[in-house]
């Protein structure tokens, strides 16, 4: 049952962060094993929300509760990475603890967000 | 307060294009994916080149290239610039050739070879297996040059550099490649001896 | 390529009939496992003849049938080398493909840098937030940045930044570093929301102001 809610947890994080203006992609995990695997069959068939889609999710070691690390890539049009950061942090915290009550659990829930990675206008050219 | 934004040229090279290879080499060490990817575009050729010699096909010349490019991009933290990263690379490609040559099959005798198709799969005229088994031994020759004399030979005779070119990318006098030249020809002309 | 060379035999050492030396002239082997051949020509030149130069050729090796031979010698190595000159070449473009796909799925994310906010735990990897200021500089004409790294000051989020460049000598270097400053904290502050309090500049390298790079030699202005 844990097992199914933290899947649950990720896929919720994993949409939230995804649908915030200036989120480019979350940095997919990997296994140098799985890198390779990747690059000889030239695909990226990594299901949202699992371990390998940048969302990481553990029940707090202090005390009840959640802790969600987020790990996206951003492009900027326009836009602060703190800012874009920011939304991040609200809105995935928001998602979950929503998630959570709609299951019946009231949760204390931590973010952390970690930008990886920046598209910049020159990597477009 | 000074307007510091500039308006870019699309060639301009803020991509690194124009930037000297130690520089990208820092660049790529603190994660700079970018910088990399412009300096597998300017040494992947020579390195491919380099690997089909040793290997003698195109596949195995690109999976060594591939595994060495990889590689390099997971020591770039500790490559102290003391070479070129010319020559940096070189080594980690010839070093991977190495490695593979030793986990192939021995090549076919020449008894054992199959007479090939008039063509091969890109519509070249295919060669005899006379001519593949003399290739293979070829290569396999390369492979046991010493490695100055290796590189000075396919510079030589597989890319078409002149003394003075070869000098410039060895570092060495000319002589000196002349010299690793004349030996390298010696060698293979030793290994060749049953191709006459 | 005769003239230039240290070693080169003089041309007194030809016999007067223009014929060759006389075995023991002064031929002398550049070389220390260099052959002579009968009629006193070194085996190193008479391979160089063959293969590497159309210049100052010398009459007697295309004539003498030792020397022809000697050049003969070769003609199983360059034959099969031919496969090696002309045949299939490898694709480029799909290797660096594959390359980077591996690169960018393992991208170094060095340590993580405090983003300037108080109340939430945000943060940049160095690798990305270097990125973006090293583009700030290179955004200064005649100016390329080398390496980026972040020292942190104090035990809040503010962060020291220091850089080194390549600089082009063409304007005082102090102007130049102070418009790379300038751009990165600029930068620093509006593209990516770092409290960045100083930024400490070296210049490393001098920057060459070069048309674009021919194709085949030397890249990287050796």
């Amino acid at each position: 049952m844990t097992v199914d809610r933290t899947t649950t947890l990720l896929g919720t994080a994993a949409e939230a962060a995804l649908a915030v203006p200036g989120v480019a992609a979350l940095q997919p995990r990997r296994s140098p094993r799985t890198a390779a695997a990747v690059a000889s069959t030239g695909t990226d068939a990594t299901p949202k929300g699992t371990r390998e889609s940048g969302i990481r999710a553990d029940r707090s070691p202090d005390g009840p509760g959640w802790r969600i690390e987020v790990r996206c890539i951003l492009s900027f049009e326009g836009r602060r990475a703190l800012e874009i950061a920011q939304n991040v942090h609200d809105r995935v915290r928001a998602a979950v603890i929503s998630r959570l009550a709609a299951l019946d659990a009231v949760e204390r829930v931590t973010v952390e967000v970690t930008v990886t990675g920046v598209v910049t206008r020159y990597d477009l050219t | 307060m000074i307007d510091t934004a500039v308006a870019l040229s699309p060639g301009r090279g803020l991509g690194g294009r124009d930037l000297p290879d130690g520089l990208l080499a820092v660049r790529a060490a603190e994660g700079d994916e970018e910088a990399f990817a412009v300096l597998v575009q300017r040494h992947g050729r020579p390195l491919l080149d380099l690997a089909r010699c040793m290997l003698g096909n195109p596949q195995d010349a690109e999976e060594a290239v591939q595994d060495a490019f990889v590689s390099a991009w997971r020591r770039l933290p500790e490559y102290r610039h003391s070479a070129e990263f010319h020559t940096w690379m070189h080594r980690i490609t010839v070093n991977r050739c190495l490695t593979m040559r030793h986990r192939r099959p021995p090549p076919l005798s020449l008894d054992t070879v199959a007479e090939p198709a008039a063509t091969d799969a890109w519509g070249q005229p295919a060669r005899s297996a006379e001519q593949e088994a003399a290739t293979a031994a070829l290569v396999r020759a390369l492979g046991e040059l010493d490695t100055g004399q290796r590189l000075c030979w396919i510079l030589r005779e597989v890319q078409g550099l002149s003394y003075k070119q070869i000098s410039h990318v060895t570092r060495s006098s000319e002589q000196a490649v002349r010299g690793r030249l004349f030996r390298a020809r010696r060698s293979l002309q030793e290994a060749m001896g049953p191709w006459r | 390529m005769a003239v230039d060379e240290p070693h080169a035999p003089p041309p007194e050492s030809l016999g007067a009939d223009g014929t060759g030396p006389k075995p023991g002239a002064a031929d002398v082997p550049s070389f220390a496992d260099d052959v002579v051949t009968p009629c006193g020509r070194l085996l190193s030149r008479i391979w160089e003849q063959a293969r590497d130069t159309a210049q100052a050729a010398d009459p007697h090796i295309s004539s003498c049938p030792h020397c022809r031979e000697a050049a003969e010698g070769l003609s199983a190595v360059t034959a099969a080398s031919q496969a090696l000159r002309t045949g299939d070449r490898p694709g480029l473009e799909a290797l660096a493909d594959r390359v980077m796909n591996i690169v960018r799925a393992e991208v170094r994310l060095g340590r993580l840098l405090p983003l300037a906010d108080p109340d939430r735990a945000l943060r940049i990897a160095e690798s990305a937030a270097a990125k973006v200021l090293r583009q700030a500089a290179d955004r200064v004409p005649g100016a390329r940045a080398a390496a980026c790294r972040f020292v942190p000051v104090g035990d809040g989020v503010d962060l020291r930044v220091t850089m080194t460049l390549a600089a082009a000598l063409d304007r005082p270097l102090p102007d130049r570093i102070h418009q790379v400053r300038r751009s990165v904290l600029r930068s620093a502050g509006q593209d990516l929301g770092l409290a960045v309090t100083a930024v400490d500049i070296t210049v490393v390298d001098v920057l060459e102001q070069e048309p674009p790079c021919r194709p085949g030699l030397t890249p990287g202005g050796a």
